[in-house]
């Protein structure tokens, strides 16, 4: 049994979808949930996390309804999507009431806060107004709220919004070192790269309804009617374009705005690649670089949604 | 895909009971609005009548005093009557305290979470959307026990304590479950019409104008609707179920045996408190969500 599992949920705000018979198992680890603004992101997370009741259907983390079971959301982490908050509350104050709000004593929630916000590297800030923190702190302080009691279950809304690439590293790092610790994550997501760098599972949501679900190169299979494109930078691309103009394989080829790049349509990349090989011994060509463009989520997501 | 060991399981330490979770949001909220300044300067401005009604006791207690600065006349001893009539005077002046305590302490309650959308915080907590009400309610709650049932019963401490006469309290204890009484009549329906008020909107500044609108233009309309009927077949007693101020007013009257301003039975104004704290409990109920629907 999936620790996370979704079966057939909906929810309508009066006439406005948010989701709609979205079924999906989540495993323990990371799973990036991706799909444009308004895709459903965000009332998922917020059904999962027992804000909101679903219309219809049902979800249960570790077997237990998250609707109404308010025991549950003591193994719960969320780190919601919002700016601005207690701006006049220092970052271990805020921190503390809502280890508070966990239920933790307050020696307790006060050590935990210290101990978290050294994890999330904010020991300089710990005394300073939240009203004076940076994008990037307070998104690390609200990032830092949803993981204090240890969560069994880590629901992210885009958690690296506005954080400086230093901060992106170590988050990233950390919501890995979380999935590998047998903890379940869920990361919202509308930056694809961002998801990309944490793990390679993911579900896709648009119009309220679940797109694809899987590792990213899972769903590149279901997606093998679309053509890839590989970039291939080479000094001669004329002589090589002749060459590739007569490969079956090989749909279209068009010159890159680089003088040295042209760039190849394909609906079968792995017969191409086996090619490539003899390009370079037989004809003699000089390849200096070859990239498959396609192979990241952002392509992926973009021809699931087109 | 990677599998990973199923090595979760559920947390088995020690909890805080779950009754007292909203405490954790009431101690907050007070602590916060004590530590504003202009907060305790209207704080004081609010006590100021306490303090006028504790010195009118002292002298009561010391007509000595006042036969010394030949000021015992008939007029200054009706003044230092310290009777029922004195401890209805005394909450009815804090009224306006009560307004100004419950607007500044609880305009932005909700508005604000709603504004930076922190009520997503609260609700993925192990609380629920009762604590998250309680811990707010009870911020204004506090303050305006401050101004009101507190200072109210401590005039009768201090009339005991004044006269070295502790039976007072006793004998007088009637008047002190008025004071509570009619401190909750005031306290109730303004907590819940704030934090109602509050729940709608994201800005302060509206929540501000929308109480003060819905706390002072009945008593206008009220006011200017009796006088149009006062000739035909409408009783115009009706209209005073209208405003919070007349039912207050009205309650307070009838708790103390006092005059009564309008010729009604307090059920009926008692009811109108209870379908007005209903209708707030409904559109709190509507509001305290964790999303907004954007149409």
């Amino acid at each position: 049994m999936a620790y996370i599992e979704i079966k057939n949920l909906s929810k309508w705000y009066g006439q406005v979808l948010g989701i709609s018979g979205v079924t999906a198992r989540i495993e323990p680890g990371v799973t990036g949930l991706l799909g444009p603004n308004g895709a459903g992101k965000s009332t998922l997370l917020k059904i999962l996390t027992g804000q909101i009741k679903a219309d219809t259907g049902g979800a249960t983390i570790g077997g237990i309804p998250v609707w109404n079971h308010i025991k549950l959301y003591e193994i719960v982490g969320f780190c919601p999507d919002m700016e601005k908050f207690y701006e006049r509350l220092t970052g271990l104050e805020f921190l503390t009431y809502m280890a508070r709000l966990h239920g933790m004593s307050k020696s307790k929630a006060m050590q935990t806060a210290r101990d978290t916000l050294h994890t999330m590297g904010l020991d300089d800030a710990v005394n300073k107004r939240i009203g004076a923190y940076s994008k990037g702190m307070r998104q690390r302080v609200k990032f830092a709220q949803a993981i204090m009691h240890d969560p069994e279950v880590l629901f992210l809304d885009e958690p690296m919004q506005g954080m400086d690439p230093l901060g992106r590293l170590q988050t990233a790092e950390l919501i890995r070192d979380y999935g590998q610790r047998g903890k379940t994550v869920v990361v919202s997501s509308h930056i694809l790269n961002e998801v990309e760098d944490m793990t390679n599972t993911i579900l896709v949501l648009n119009h309220g309804q679940l797109l694809a679900e899987g590792d990213v190169h899972e769903i590149r299979e279901l997606i093998d009617e679309q053509p890839r494109h590989v970039r291939i930078t080479t000094p001669e691309r004329r002589k090589l374009s002749n060459i590739l103009i007569g490969f079956p394989e090989v749909q279209t080829i068009s010159f890159e705005d680089a003088p040295d790049e042209l760039m190849v349509q394909t609906m079968s990349p792995d017969a191409f690649y086996q090619r490539l090989p003899d390009l370079v011994m037989k004809d003699k060509i000089t390849i200096e670089q070859i990239s498959t463009l396609d192979d990241n989520l952002e392509s992926v997501f973009d021809y699931l949604v087109k | 895909m990677p599998v990973y060991e199923q090595t979760y399981s559920h947390y088995e330490g020690e909890y805080r009971p779950r009754s007292l979770a909203w405490t954790l949001i009431a101690r907050r909220g007070i602590i916060q609005t004590w530590r504003k300044k202009w907060f305790r300067i209207i704080l004081m401005f609010c006590l100021a009548p306490f303090i006028i009604m504790t010195l009118r006791i002292y002298l009561a207690s010391n007509m000595e005093l006042l036969n010394l600065l030949e000021f015992n006349t008939s007029a200054v001893k009706d003044i230092l009557n310290i009777d029922e009539k004195f401890y209805h005077t005394f909450l009815l002046i804090q009224s306006f305290p009560c307004f100004l305590m419950t607007l500044f302490t609880g305009a932005d309650l909700i508005a604000s979470d709603r504004r930076t959308k922190a009520l997503t915080l609260y609700l993925s907590k192990p609380i629920t959307r009762l604590d998250y009400l309680f811990g707010k309610a009870s911020i204004p709650c506090f303050y305006l026990y401050l101004v009101s049932m507190i200072p109210g019963l401590f005039l009768m401490f201090f009339y005991a304590f004044f006269n070295e006469n502790w039976m007072y309290l006793w004998e007088n204890r009637q008047i002190a479950g008025r004071i509570v009484l009619l401190s909750h009549v005031y306290i109730i329906p303004m907590i819940a019409l704030i934090l109602a008020i509050s729940s709608m909107t994201r800005s302060k500044v509206s929540a501000v104008v929308m109480f003060c609108v819905i706390s002072f233009v009945p008593d206008t309309l009220v006011n200017i609707l009796y006088n149009l009927v006062q000739e035909t077949w409408i009783n115009p007693d009706y209209f005073s179920l209208f405003s919070l101020n007349t039912v207050n007013r009205q309650l307070g009257a009838v708790l103390f045996k006092q005059e009564i301003p309008y010729d009604l039975h307090w059920g009926w104004y008692v009811s109108a408190l209870a379908v007005l704290v209903a209708l707030c409990g409904l559109i709190l109920n509507k509001q305290i969500r964790a999303v907004e629907v954007v149409k």
